[in-house]
Protein backbone atom coordinates (compact mmCIF):
# COMPACT_ATOMS: atom_id res chain seq x y z
CA UNK A 1 0.00 0.00 0.00
CA UNK A 2 2.76 2.43 1.00
CA UNK A 3 4.64 1.57 -2.17
CA UNK A 4 1.53 2.26 -4.23
CA UNK A 5 1.06 5.70 -2.62
CA UNK A 6 4.70 6.52 -3.10
CA UNK A 7 4.53 5.52 -6.77
CA UNK A 8 1.35 7.53 -7.18
CA UNK A 9 2.89 10.61 -5.53
CA UNK A 10 5.89 10.30 -7.83
CA UNK A 11 3.63 10.06 -10.87
CA UNK A 12 1.62 13.10 -9.74
CA UNK A 13 4.84 15.09 -9.21
CA UNK A 14 6.00 14.15 -12.71
CA UNK A 15 2.65 15.13 -14.17
CA UNK A 16 2.73 18.46 -12.34
CA UNK A 17 6.24 19.19 -13.57
CA UNK A 18 5.27 18.23 -17.10
CA UNK A 19 2.12 20.37 -16.93
CA UNK A 20 4.08 23.35 -15.60
CA UNK A 21 6.67 22.98 -18.37
CA UNK A 22 3.92 22.79 -21.00
CA UNK A 23 2.23 25.86 -19.58
CA UNK A 24 5.49 27.80 -19.51
CA UNK A 25 6.36 26.97 -23.09
CA UNK A 26 2.79 27.87 -24.09
CA UNK A 27 3.09 31.29 -22.43
CA UNK A 28 6.50 31.90 -23.93
CA UNK A 29 5.29 30.82 -27.37
CA UNK A 30 2.12 32.89 -27.08
CA UNK A 31 4.01 36.18 -26.76
CA UNK A 32 6.73 35.02 -29.13
CA UNK A 33 4.11 34.49 -31.85
CA UNK A 34 2.52 37.86 -31.19
CA UNK A 35 5.78 39.43 -32.38
CA UNK A 36 5.80 38.22 -36.02
CA UNK A 37 2.10 39.03 -36.19
CA UNK A 38 2.90 42.56 -35.06
CA UNK A 39 5.68 42.74 -37.63
CA UNK A 40 2.83 42.51 -40.14
CA UNK A 41 1.76 45.93 -38.85
CA UNK A 42 5.11 47.26 -39.99
CA UNK A 43 4.99 45.44 -43.30
CA UNK A 44 1.61 47.13 -43.69
CA UNK A 45 2.80 50.58 -42.71
CA UNK A 46 5.71 50.19 -45.12
CA UNK A 47 3.44 49.40 -48.07
CA UNK A 48 0.89 51.98 -46.93
CA UNK A 49 3.41 54.82 -46.75
CA UNK A 50 5.19 53.95 -49.96
CA UNK A 51 1.88 53.67 -51.80
CA UNK A 52 0.68 56.98 -50.35
CA UNK A 53 3.84 58.72 -51.56
CA UNK A 54 4.32 59.96 -55.08
CA UNK A 55 6.65 57.71 -57.07
CA UNK A 56 9.45 60.26 -56.73
CA UNK A 57 9.43 59.73 -52.95
CA UNK A 58 8.44 56.08 -52.63
CA UNK A 59 11.79 54.67 -51.48
CA UNK A 60 12.60 57.59 -49.20
CA UNK A 61 9.31 56.93 -47.41
CA UNK A 62 10.23 53.26 -47.14
CA UNK A 63 13.69 54.02 -45.72
CA UNK A 64 12.17 56.32 -43.13
CA UNK A 65 9.74 53.66 -41.98
CA UNK A 66 12.32 50.86 -41.82
CA UNK A 67 14.89 52.98 -40.01
CA UNK A 68 12.41 54.14 -37.37
CA UNK A 69 11.73 50.53 -36.44
CA UNK A 70 15.43 49.72 -36.19
CA UNK A 71 16.34 52.86 -34.21
CA UNK A 72 13.66 52.28 -31.60
CA UNK A 73 14.83 48.77 -30.74
CA UNK A 74 18.20 49.64 -29.10
CA UNK A 75 16.84 52.72 -27.36
CA UNK A 76 13.95 50.71 -25.97
CA UNK A 77 16.54 48.24 -24.68
CA UNK A 78 18.70 51.02 -23.21
CA UNK A 79 15.95 52.97 -21.47
CA UNK A 80 12.37 52.34 -22.64
CA UNK A 81 11.77 49.06 -20.84
CA UNK A 82 13.22 50.55 -17.64
CA UNK A 83 10.91 53.58 -17.89
CA UNK A 84 7.86 51.30 -18.03
CA UNK A 85 8.68 49.70 -14.69
CA UNK A 86 10.15 52.81 -13.02
CA UNK A 87 7.43 55.43 -13.42
CA UNK A 88 3.92 53.95 -12.98
CA UNK A 89 3.25 55.92 -9.81
CA UNK A 90 4.36 59.21 -11.37
CA UNK A 91 7.75 60.79 -11.88
CA UNK A 92 8.98 60.08 -8.36
CA UNK A 93 9.95 56.48 -9.07
CA UNK A 94 8.27 55.23 -5.89
CA UNK A 95 6.96 51.69 -5.55
CA UNK A 96 3.25 51.08 -6.12
CA UNK A 97 0.83 48.91 -4.16
CA UNK A 98 1.36 45.85 -6.39
CA UNK A 99 5.10 45.99 -5.74
CA UNK A 100 5.98 45.80 -9.42
CA UNK A 101 7.16 49.35 -10.03
CA UNK A 102 9.62 52.00 -8.88
CA UNK A 103 13.29 52.70 -9.49
CA UNK A 104 14.52 49.74 -7.43
CA UNK A 105 12.24 47.22 -9.11
CA UNK A 106 12.91 48.62 -12.58
CA UNK A 107 16.66 48.57 -12.14
CA UNK A 108 16.51 44.99 -10.89
CA UNK A 109 14.57 43.59 -13.83
CA UNK A 110 14.87 46.06 -16.73
CA UNK A 111 18.14 47.98 -16.55
CA UNK A 112 20.17 46.96 -19.60
CA UNK A 113 22.79 45.27 -17.40
CA UNK A 114 20.16 43.26 -15.47
CA UNK A 115 20.38 39.47 -15.42
CA UNK A 116 16.93 39.40 -17.03
CA UNK A 117 17.89 41.41 -20.10
CA UNK A 118 19.43 38.50 -22.00
CA UNK A 119 19.48 34.70 -22.09
CA UNK A 120 18.60 33.49 -18.60
CA UNK A 121 17.65 29.89 -17.87
CA UNK A 122 15.36 30.96 -15.02
CA UNK A 123 13.45 33.57 -17.01
CA UNK A 124 11.19 32.58 -19.88
CA UNK A 125 9.15 35.75 -20.14
CA UNK A 126 11.22 38.98 -20.07
CA UNK A 127 12.48 38.71 -23.64
CA UNK A 128 9.13 37.95 -25.21
CA UNK A 129 7.39 40.70 -23.21
CA UNK A 130 10.18 43.10 -24.14
CA UNK A 131 9.79 42.10 -27.79
CA UNK A 132 6.05 42.68 -27.75
CA UNK A 133 6.50 46.10 -26.14
CA UNK A 134 9.18 47.04 -28.69
CA UNK A 135 6.66 46.27 -31.42
CA UNK A 136 4.11 48.55 -29.71
CA UNK A 137 6.83 51.23 -29.63
CA UNK A 138 7.59 50.76 -33.31
CA UNK A 139 3.88 51.06 -34.07
CA UNK A 140 3.83 54.54 -32.54
CA UNK A 141 6.73 55.56 -34.79
CA UNK A 142 5.01 54.14 -37.86
CA UNK A 143 1.88 56.15 -37.06
CA UNK A 144 4.05 59.27 -36.93
CA UNK A 145 5.99 58.33 -40.04
CA UNK A 146 3.04 58.21 -42.44
CA UNK A 147 1.80 61.70 -41.69
CA UNK A 148 5.16 63.32 -42.41
CA UNK A 149 6.01 61.78 -45.77
CA UNK A 150 7.63 63.59 -48.66
CA UNK A 151 9.17 66.54 -46.80
CA UNK A 152 10.80 65.58 -43.48
CA UNK A 153 14.55 65.15 -43.06
CA UNK A 154 15.48 61.57 -42.27
CA UNK A 155 17.75 62.36 -39.31
CA UNK A 156 15.21 64.79 -37.86
CA UNK A 157 12.58 62.08 -38.15
CA UNK A 158 14.85 59.54 -36.46
CA UNK A 159 15.17 61.84 -33.44
CA UNK A 160 11.38 62.23 -33.26
CA UNK A 161 10.81 58.50 -33.62
CA UNK A 162 13.23 57.70 -30.80
CA UNK A 163 11.64 60.30 -28.51
CA UNK A 164 8.16 58.96 -29.20
CA UNK A 165 8.96 55.24 -29.26
CA UNK A 166 11.50 54.93 -26.46
CA UNK A 167 10.39 57.68 -24.06
CA UNK A 168 6.93 59.17 -24.50
CA UNK A 169 4.60 56.30 -25.29
CA UNK A 170 6.21 54.03 -22.71
CA UNK A 171 5.78 56.69 -20.03
CA UNK A 172 2.09 56.81 -21.01
CA UNK A 173 2.01 53.01 -20.77
CA UNK A 174 3.55 53.15 -17.29
CA UNK A 175 0.84 55.57 -16.17
CA UNK A 176 -2.18 53.99 -17.84
CA UNK A 177 -1.27 50.46 -18.87
CA UNK A 178 0.22 49.02 -15.70
CA UNK A 179 -1.46 47.74 -12.56
CA UNK A 180 0.47 50.29 -10.49
CA UNK A 181 -0.17 53.12 -12.98
CA UNK A 182 -1.48 56.23 -11.23
CA UNK A 183 -4.20 56.75 -13.85
CA UNK A 184 -5.48 53.26 -13.10
CA UNK A 185 -5.14 53.18 -9.33
CA UNK A 186 -6.44 56.71 -8.73
CA UNK A 187 -8.89 57.22 -11.59
CA UNK A 188 -9.93 53.76 -12.71
CA UNK A 189 -8.60 54.45 -16.22
CA UNK A 190 -9.30 51.51 -18.53
CA UNK A 191 -7.51 51.06 -21.84
CA UNK A 192 -7.32 47.34 -22.57
CA UNK A 193 -6.24 47.58 -26.21
CA UNK A 194 -4.05 50.70 -25.97
CA UNK A 195 -6.40 53.21 -27.61
CA UNK A 196 -4.87 55.91 -25.45
CA UNK A 197 -1.36 54.76 -24.64
CA UNK A 198 -0.46 53.88 -28.22
CA UNK A 199 -2.91 55.44 -30.68
CA UNK A 200 -3.82 58.68 -28.98
CA UNK A 201 -0.27 59.37 -27.84
CA UNK A 202 1.12 58.78 -31.34
CA UNK A 203 -1.68 60.76 -33.00
CA UNK A 204 -1.29 63.81 -30.78
CA UNK A 205 2.52 63.66 -30.99
CA UNK A 206 2.09 63.64 -34.77
CA UNK A 207 -0.19 66.66 -34.63
CA UNK A 208 2.44 68.60 -32.67
CA UNK A 209 5.07 67.74 -35.28
CA UNK A 210 2.80 68.60 -38.22
CA UNK A 211 2.29 72.13 -36.89
CA UNK A 212 6.02 72.78 -37.10
CA UNK A 213 6.71 70.76 -40.23
CA UNK A 214 4.19 72.51 -42.44
CA UNK A 215 2.44 71.22 -45.58
CA UNK A 216 4.03 69.71 -48.67
CA UNK A 217 4.86 72.08 -51.51
CA UNK A 218 1.70 72.40 -53.61
CA UNK A 219 -0.70 71.09 -50.97
CA UNK A 220 -2.40 74.43 -50.49
CA UNK A 221 -3.24 77.18 -52.97
CA UNK A 222 -2.63 80.87 -52.19
CA UNK A 223 -6.31 81.24 -51.26
CA UNK A 224 -5.92 78.50 -48.65
CA UNK A 225 -7.86 75.83 -50.52
CA UNK A 226 -6.33 72.37 -50.50
CA UNK A 227 -5.22 70.17 -53.38
CA UNK A 228 -5.33 66.42 -53.15
CA UNK A 229 -1.82 65.00 -53.56
CA UNK A 230 -2.52 61.42 -54.57
CA UNK A 231 -0.04 58.68 -53.78
CA UNK A 232 1.38 56.66 -56.65
CA UNK A 233 -0.21 53.32 -55.73
CA UNK A 234 -3.58 53.07 -54.08
CA UNK A 235 -3.52 49.24 -54.34
CA UNK A 236 -0.24 49.17 -52.40
CA UNK A 237 -1.77 51.44 -49.77
CA UNK A 238 -4.88 49.27 -49.44
CA UNK A 239 -2.88 46.07 -49.10
CA UNK A 240 -0.75 47.83 -46.52
CA UNK A 241 -3.81 48.76 -44.51
CA UNK A 242 -5.08 45.19 -44.63
CA UNK A 243 -1.70 43.96 -43.39
CA UNK A 244 -1.88 46.44 -40.52
CA UNK A 245 -5.26 45.00 -39.59
CA UNK A 246 -3.88 41.45 -39.76
CA UNK A 247 -1.09 42.56 -37.48
CA UNK A 248 -3.59 44.09 -35.09
CA UNK A 249 -4.56 40.60 -33.99
CA UNK A 250 -1.02 40.14 -32.75
CA UNK A 251 -1.14 43.57 -31.13
CA UNK A 252 -4.33 42.67 -29.25
CA UNK A 253 -3.08 39.17 -28.47
CA UNK A 254 -0.09 40.74 -26.74
CA UNK A 255 -2.42 42.86 -24.61
CA UNK A 256 -3.56 39.70 -22.79
CA UNK A 257 -1.86 38.22 -19.73
CA UNK A 258 -2.05 34.44 -20.05
CA UNK A 259 -2.85 32.33 -16.95
CA UNK A 260 -0.83 29.81 -15.04
CA UNK A 261 2.62 31.37 -14.67
CA UNK A 262 4.28 32.87 -11.62
CA UNK A 263 3.77 36.34 -13.11
CA UNK A 264 0.17 35.68 -14.27
CA UNK A 265 -2.80 37.28 -12.58
CA UNK A 266 -4.67 33.97 -12.40
CA UNK A 267 -4.04 30.24 -12.61
CA UNK A 268 -7.09 29.63 -14.77
CA UNK A 269 -8.26 32.81 -16.47
CA UNK A 270 -6.77 35.19 -19.03
CA UNK A 271 -6.50 38.76 -17.83
CA UNK A 272 -5.95 42.29 -19.00
CA UNK A 273 -2.74 44.09 -18.17
CA UNK A 274 -4.60 45.44 -15.10
CA UNK A 275 -5.34 41.95 -13.79
CA UNK A 276 -9.05 42.10 -14.64
CA UNK A 277 -10.50 38.92 -16.17
CA UNK A 278 -11.10 38.66 -19.90
CA UNK A 279 -11.30 36.08 -22.65
CA UNK A 280 -9.77 35.89 -26.11
CA UNK A 281 -13.20 34.78 -27.24
CA UNK A 282 -14.89 37.97 -26.05
CA UNK A 283 -12.15 40.12 -27.51
CA UNK A 284 -12.61 38.37 -30.85
CA UNK A 285 -16.35 39.09 -30.96
CA UNK A 286 -15.71 42.77 -30.40
CA UNK A 287 -12.68 43.19 -32.63
CA UNK A 288 -14.51 41.73 -35.62
CA UNK A 289 -17.65 43.76 -34.96
CA UNK A 290 -15.66 47.00 -34.53
CA UNK A 291 -13.74 46.24 -37.72
CA UNK A 292 -16.96 45.77 -39.69
CA UNK A 293 -18.62 48.85 -38.19
CA UNK A 294 -15.58 50.92 -39.10
CA UNK A 295 -15.56 49.86 -42.74
CA UNK A 296 -19.29 50.40 -43.19
CA UNK A 297 -19.26 53.77 -41.41
CA UNK A 298 -16.37 55.07 -43.52
CA UNK A 299 -17.93 53.73 -46.71
CA UNK A 300 -21.21 55.45 -45.88
CA UNK A 301 -19.61 58.89 -45.67
CA UNK A 302 -16.83 58.68 -48.27
CA UNK A 303 -17.24 55.79 -50.82
CA UNK A 304 -13.43 55.93 -50.92
CA UNK A 305 -11.42 52.68 -50.53
CA UNK A 306 -8.63 54.52 -48.71
CA UNK A 307 -11.02 55.71 -46.03
CA UNK A 308 -12.84 52.36 -45.96
CA UNK A 309 -9.63 50.56 -45.02
CA UNK A 310 -8.67 53.36 -42.64
CA UNK A 311 -12.17 52.90 -41.23
CA UNK A 312 -11.44 49.23 -40.58
CA UNK A 313 -8.43 50.28 -38.54
CA UNK A 314 -10.40 53.14 -37.00
CA UNK A 315 -13.27 50.85 -36.04
CA UNK A 316 -10.94 48.60 -34.06
CA UNK A 317 -9.17 51.58 -32.46
CA UNK A 318 -12.55 53.06 -31.47
CA UNK A 319 -13.37 49.84 -29.60
CA UNK A 320 -9.85 49.09 -28.39
CA UNK A 321 -10.08 50.47 -24.86
CA UNK A 322 -13.07 48.28 -24.02
CA UNK A 323 -12.58 45.24 -26.26
CA UNK A 324 -12.65 43.06 -23.14
CA UNK A 325 -16.13 44.16 -22.05
CA UNK A 326 -18.22 45.50 -24.95
CA UNK A 327 -21.48 43.91 -26.02
CA UNK A 328 -20.53 43.15 -29.66
CA UNK A 329 -23.31 45.20 -31.33
CA UNK A 330 -22.13 48.11 -29.18
CA UNK A 331 -18.61 47.55 -30.49
CA UNK A 332 -20.03 47.71 -34.00
CA UNK A 333 -21.84 50.98 -33.23
CA UNK A 334 -18.76 52.54 -31.58
CA UNK A 335 -16.63 51.58 -34.57
CA UNK A 336 -19.29 52.82 -36.98
CA UNK A 337 -19.65 56.19 -35.22
CA UNK A 338 -15.91 56.70 -34.92
CA UNK A 339 -15.15 55.80 -38.53
CA UNK A 340 -18.03 57.96 -39.77
CA UNK A 341 -16.58 60.97 -37.98
CA UNK A 342 -12.96 60.26 -38.95
CA UNK A 343 -12.96 61.75 -42.50
CA UNK A 344 -14.54 64.95 -41.18
CA UNK A 345 -11.76 65.31 -38.61
CA UNK A 346 -9.23 64.89 -41.42
CA UNK A 347 -11.04 67.57 -43.45
CA UNK A 348 -11.11 69.88 -40.43
CA UNK A 349 -7.33 69.63 -40.09
CA UNK A 350 -6.92 70.29 -43.80
CA UNK A 351 -9.08 73.40 -43.57
CA UNK A 352 -6.74 74.58 -40.81
CA UNK A 353 -3.78 74.29 -43.19
CA UNK A 354 -2.42 71.09 -41.65
CA UNK A 355 -1.17 68.52 -44.15
CA UNK A 356 -1.53 65.08 -42.55
CA UNK A 357 -0.67 62.97 -45.60
CA UNK A 358 -2.40 59.78 -44.45
CA UNK A 359 -4.95 61.00 -41.92
CA UNK A 360 -2.88 59.71 -39.00
CA UNK A 361 -4.31 62.15 -36.49
CA UNK A 362 -7.90 61.41 -37.48
CA UNK A 363 -7.43 57.64 -37.36
CA UNK A 364 -5.17 57.29 -34.33
CA UNK A 365 -5.35 60.52 -32.33
CA UNK A 366 -9.03 61.30 -32.65
CA UNK A 367 -10.31 57.73 -32.62
CA UNK A 368 -7.99 56.77 -29.77
CA UNK A 369 -9.59 59.59 -27.79
CA UNK A 370 -13.07 58.48 -28.87
CA UNK A 371 -12.22 54.96 -27.75
CA UNK A 372 -11.25 56.15 -24.27
CA UNK A 373 -14.32 58.33 -23.89
CA UNK A 374 -16.59 55.56 -25.20
CA UNK A 375 -15.54 53.44 -22.21
CA UNK A 376 -16.36 56.39 -19.95
CA UNK A 377 -19.78 56.76 -21.56
CA UNK A 378 -20.87 53.16 -21.97
CA UNK A 379 -18.70 50.99 -19.71
CA UNK A 380 -18.83 52.72 -16.36
CA UNK A 381 -18.77 50.77 -13.12
CA UNK A 382 -16.35 47.95 -13.96
CA UNK A 383 -13.69 47.25 -11.30
CA UNK A 384 -10.52 48.69 -12.83
CA UNK A 385 -8.09 46.37 -11.06
CA UNK A 386 -7.86 42.91 -9.52
CA UNK A 387 -8.64 42.64 -5.81
CA UNK A 388 -11.29 43.81 -3.37
CA UNK A 389 -12.91 47.26 -3.16
CA UNK A 390 -10.93 48.67 -6.07
CA UNK A 391 -11.66 51.84 -8.02
CA UNK A 392 -14.16 51.45 -10.88
CA UNK A 393 -14.27 52.81 -14.41
CA UNK A 394 -15.99 56.17 -14.86
CA UNK A 395 -16.42 58.95 -17.38
CA UNK A 396 -14.29 61.27 -15.28
CA UNK A 397 -11.49 58.72 -15.08
CA UNK A 398 -11.50 58.23 -18.84
CA UNK A 399 -11.63 61.99 -19.40
CA UNK A 400 -8.63 62.54 -17.12
CA UNK A 401 -6.85 59.78 -19.01
CA UNK A 402 -7.72 61.29 -22.40
CA UNK A 403 -6.52 64.77 -21.39
CA UNK A 404 -3.30 63.27 -19.98
CA UNK A 405 -2.67 61.25 -23.14
CA UNK A 406 -3.39 64.24 -25.36
CA UNK A 407 -0.97 66.50 -23.52
CA UNK A 408 1.68 63.84 -23.05
CA UNK A 409 1.63 63.22 -26.79
CA UNK A 410 1.20 66.73 -28.15
CA UNK A 411 3.58 68.77 -25.98
CA UNK A 412 6.78 66.73 -26.54
CA UNK A 413 5.95 66.34 -30.24
CA UNK A 414 5.53 70.07 -30.63
CA UNK A 415 8.59 71.04 -28.57
CA UNK A 416 11.06 68.56 -30.03
CA UNK A 417 9.98 69.34 -33.60
CA UNK A 418 10.21 73.07 -32.82
CA UNK A 419 13.82 72.63 -31.72
CA UNK A 420 14.55 70.65 -34.90
CA UNK A 421 12.86 73.35 -36.95
CA UNK A 422 14.81 76.17 -35.32
CA UNK A 423 18.06 74.31 -35.93
CA UNK A 424 17.17 73.58 -39.58
CA UNK A 425 16.92 69.83 -39.05
CA UNK A 426 13.22 69.25 -39.59
CA UNK A 427 12.43 69.82 -43.23
CA UNK A 428 14.14 69.19 -46.56
CA UNK A 429 14.82 72.23 -48.78
CA UNK A 430 11.97 73.08 -51.19
CA UNK A 431 14.14 72.41 -54.26
CA UNK A 432 14.71 68.87 -53.01
CA UNK A 433 11.04 68.36 -52.28
CA UNK A 434 10.11 69.39 -55.82
CA UNK A 435 12.82 67.26 -57.38
CA UNK A 436 11.85 64.24 -55.27
CA UNK A 437 13.68 62.68 -52.35
CA UNK A 438 14.55 59.42 -54.13
CA UNK A 439 16.52 61.11 -56.90
CA UNK A 440 18.42 63.25 -54.40
CA UNK A 441 19.50 60.79 -51.75
CA UNK A 442 18.49 57.19 -52.46
CA UNK A 443 21.04 55.06 -54.31
CA UNK A 444 18.39 52.92 -56.00
CA UNK A 445 15.19 53.47 -57.95
CA UNK A 446 11.70 52.29 -57.08
CA UNK A 447 10.67 51.77 -60.69
CA UNK A 448 13.78 51.73 -62.89
CA UNK A 449 11.77 50.59 -65.90
CA UNK A 450 9.29 53.41 -65.52
CA UNK A 451 5.88 54.14 -64.08
CA UNK A 452 3.30 56.78 -64.81
CA UNK A 453 4.77 60.16 -64.00
CA UNK A 454 3.82 61.83 -60.74
CA UNK A 455 1.09 64.34 -61.36
CA UNK A 456 0.45 66.92 -58.72
CA UNK A 457 0.46 70.66 -58.29
CA UNK A 458 3.99 70.38 -56.94
CA UNK A 459 5.37 69.11 -60.26
CA UNK B 1 33.76 38.41 -22.71
CA UNK B 2 33.36 34.78 -21.93
CA UNK B 3 30.95 32.38 -20.28
CA UNK B 4 29.80 33.80 -16.94
CA UNK B 5 30.46 30.48 -15.21
CA UNK B 6 33.36 28.08 -14.98
CA UNK B 7 32.09 24.58 -15.76
CA UNK B 8 32.48 21.64 -18.11
CA UNK B 9 28.82 20.70 -18.06
CA UNK B 10 25.45 22.39 -18.34
CA UNK B 11 24.21 20.32 -15.41
CA UNK B 12 23.45 22.60 -12.50
CA UNK B 13 23.78 25.81 -14.49
CA UNK B 14 20.94 28.30 -13.94
CA UNK B 15 20.23 32.03 -14.13
CA UNK B 16 21.83 34.44 -16.60
CA UNK B 17 24.08 32.70 -19.10
CA UNK B 18 24.82 35.51 -21.53
CA UNK B 19 28.35 36.38 -22.51
CA UNK B 20 30.05 38.82 -20.22
CA UNK B 21 27.26 38.81 -17.61
CA UNK B 22 28.37 40.65 -14.51
CA UNK B 23 31.52 42.11 -16.06
CA UNK B 24 31.60 43.90 -19.41
CA UNK B 25 27.98 44.89 -20.14
CA UNK B 26 28.91 48.57 -20.02
CA UNK B 27 31.48 48.17 -22.78
CA UNK B 28 28.98 46.64 -25.16
CA UNK B 29 26.25 49.10 -24.26
CA UNK B 30 28.69 51.93 -24.97
CA UNK B 31 29.72 50.33 -28.22
CA UNK B 32 26.07 50.01 -29.32
CA UNK B 33 25.44 53.64 -28.53
CA UNK B 34 28.61 54.76 -30.29
CA UNK B 35 27.64 52.76 -33.39
CA UNK B 36 24.22 54.41 -33.49
CA UNK B 37 25.67 57.89 -33.00
CA UNK B 38 28.24 57.27 -35.75
CA UNK B 39 25.55 56.00 -38.12
CA UNK B 40 23.29 58.98 -37.43
CA UNK B 41 26.14 61.47 -37.93
CA UNK B 42 27.13 59.84 -41.22
CA UNK B 43 23.48 59.76 -42.29
CA UNK B 44 23.09 63.42 -41.40
CA UNK B 45 26.20 64.30 -43.45
CA UNK B 46 24.97 62.29 -46.42
CA UNK B 47 21.64 64.10 -46.33
CA UNK B 48 23.31 67.49 -46.01
CA UNK B 49 25.63 66.89 -48.96
CA UNK B 50 22.83 65.45 -51.07
CA UNK B 51 20.62 68.47 -50.43
CA UNK B 52 23.42 70.92 -51.16
CA UNK B 53 24.20 69.16 -54.44
CA UNK B 54 20.52 69.19 -55.43
CA UNK B 55 20.20 72.89 -54.62
CA UNK B 56 23.22 73.66 -56.81
CA UNK B 57 21.67 71.75 -59.72
CA UNK B 58 18.28 73.41 -59.30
Amino acid sequence: METDISTLAEAVAQLQASSAATNTIFAETYYFLSIPLMVLIHAGFLAYEMGASRSKNALASGIKNILAFAMIVPFFYFIGWWIYWAFPTGLTGSEGAMGISGFGYATGIAAPWSAFMGPNLDDKSSGVFFGAFVLFAATTASILSGALIERIRLTGFVVLAIVLGAFIWILAAAWGWHADGWLVTQWGYHDFGAAGVVHMIAGFFTLGVLLNLGPRVGKFNPDGSANQIAGHSMPMTLIGLMLIIAGFWGFLMACVIVPGEAWSWSTTMGATIYGTPMTLSGMTFNTIMGFAGGIIGAWMVTRDPFWMMSGALGGIISCAAGLDVWYPPMAFAIGFIGASAMPFVASLLERRGIDDAVGAFAVHGFLGMWGLLAVGIAAQGYPALAGEAVVTTSFLGQLVGAVTMGLLGFVPGYLVSLILKLTGQLRVPPEVEILGLDAVKVPSRAYPEGINASVSPAE
Amino acid sequence: MEAPFDANTWDGISGAIFTGYGSVEGVWLGLCLAAIVAAVILGWRHEKHAYEAAKKKA
